[in-house]
């Protein structure tokens, strides 16, 4: 007959290994962004800006192999890169408008979540995310695409982990989207005295 | 008590103090000296200013940044001394890990941008402290096979690396080394921790550096 601590004992040692069998299930929702608005000088740009459609679905990250994983990771990382982008954009051009086009603006951003994924074990833990920005022209035309993507791995919780990978795709974007090529001929169609230059007989040699 | 059951109640409280020690640190003495002082161009702070304390990125640096800062802002009661996420957070994305302007040409163009310096000015941020600690293993230290023991002696260097806001340009802020033995006993099956705190000598002895350049001057009564 077994003694009654004999029992728990054995019920707690199966609990701990049907746990370690299991997969675990993690939504990673993180934190909305902290930081100011870039510190950058706008560009003399005006630009209307929208998200994918499907920005607010998770991404399912499944750990180890597909059919069966260790863990199952769903981001929900919504909210906070509608945050986190819509504070870039309103900084980095002198105006920006949320629509899908807007008259008066030298091109659409239209803003993609492509990629999210990381995991917990083995450590550091890590995430990386990933978005698709494209650039629309005025009349709906692809102008061009870039792929930013961030990453961190300094070990720390999957959410924190991906809050600073976003922060690391942001600030790419806060450096780098005045030297996408779209953006550059944007710029240059706005500078001053642009048409003058292209139709001035004079000018034409 | 008979001496069976008295031996068997020594044995059982010695057992139960060698599992104490083991959870205590035990701590040995460490020696700590500047190697190189702060830049002789870094002036006292005014009242009101602020500086920001921030880690140079590498995992080793986190902690120490954070004593740095900690230290900074108990002896410097006058001014702000905003912590690694606050001043990231205020100045972004100019002192993200990978993008802190790492010399003078970087710190131009920084400040080519009017929205920086207005951020800047609004802050009244004088100084941006970069903190950074290496460490290293002296010598081969030694192991005790029978007791499982384990000491080594550390040197670690806690260094400062400073954009100067007024002046934007980069200047040295010191560097401090630390010396100590840490190392790890088996006791019985658990083991106690000989930990000298070199981090936090190294921590100390370069907060103080700085502290003593950046104290604001007394005011004369």
């Amino acid at each position: 007959m077994w003694s009654r601590a004999a029992f728990f004992g054995l019920a707690l040692v199966l609990v701990a290994a049907l746990a370690a069998c299991g997969t675990s299930e993690t939504t990673v929702r993180p934190p909305m962004p902290s930081f100011s608005a870039p510190a950058i000088d706008p560009l003399p740009l005006r630009v209307a800006y929208r998200f994918a459609d499907d920005l607010e679905t998770p991404r399912v990250h499944r750990v180890g192999s597909t059919d069966n994983p260790t863990a199952i990771h769903s981001f929900e990382l919504g909210a906070a890169s509608r945050a986190t982008f819509e504070r870039l954009v309103q900084a980095l051009f002198a105006e920006a408008v949320p629509a899908s086009t807007a008259p008066g603006t030298a091109g659409t951003i239209v803003i993609a979540l492509t990629k999210a994924h990381g995991q917990r074990m083995p450590q550091p833990a890590y995430a990386t995310v990933g978005y698709t920005l494209t650039f629309l022209e005025p009349d709906g035309s692809v102008a061009g695409t870039w792929q930013v993507e961030g990453r961190s791995n300094r070990g720390g919780a999957l959410a924190d982990e991906t809050a600073l990978a976003m922060r690391a795709a942001a600030t790419t974007v806060a450096f780098e989207i005045g030297n996408q090529p779209a953006v550059a001929r944007w710029l240059e169609r706005a500078a001053p005295g642009h048409d003058a230059v292209t139709t001035a007989p004079a000018e034409r040699g | 008590m008979p001496p069976v059951r008295a031996s068997r109640a020594l044995a059982g409280s010695g057992l139960v103090a060698l599992g104490l020690a083991a959870c205590v640190p035990v701590p040995t003495p460490t020696v700590s000296t500047m190697e190189e002082p702060p830049s002789a161009e870094l002036a006292a702070l005014r009242p009101g200013e602020a500086i920001a304390v921030l880690d140079d990125g590498a995992p080793d640096s986190s902690w120490v940044a954070g004593c740095v800062q900690e230290r900074l802002a108990s002896g410097l009661p006058q001014n702000r001394v905003l912590d690694d996420q606050a001043g990231r957070d205020r100045f972004f994305p100019w002192l993200e890990p990978g993008t802190v302007p790492r010399d003078d040409a970087a710190v131009a163009r920084m400040f080519e941008h009017a929205a920086t310096r207005d951020r800047l000015a609004d802050e009244r941020l004088r100084y941006i402290l970069k903190i950074g600690l290496t460490e290293e293993r002296v010598g081969d230290g030694f192991e005790q096979g029978l007791a499982g023991a384990a000491f080594w002696k550390l040197a670690d260097r806690a260094s400062a690396e400073v954009i100067d806001v007024e002046a934007q340009c980069c200047r040295p802020g010191g560097t401090a080394r630390a010396t100590g033995v840490q190392g790890y006993a088996h006791v019985v099956q658990w083991g106690f921790i000989v930990i000298s705190m070199v981090e936090t000598a190294a921590c100390h002895e370069l907060a103080d550096a700085l502290l003593e350049v950046l104290k604001p001057a007394a005011t004369p009564r």
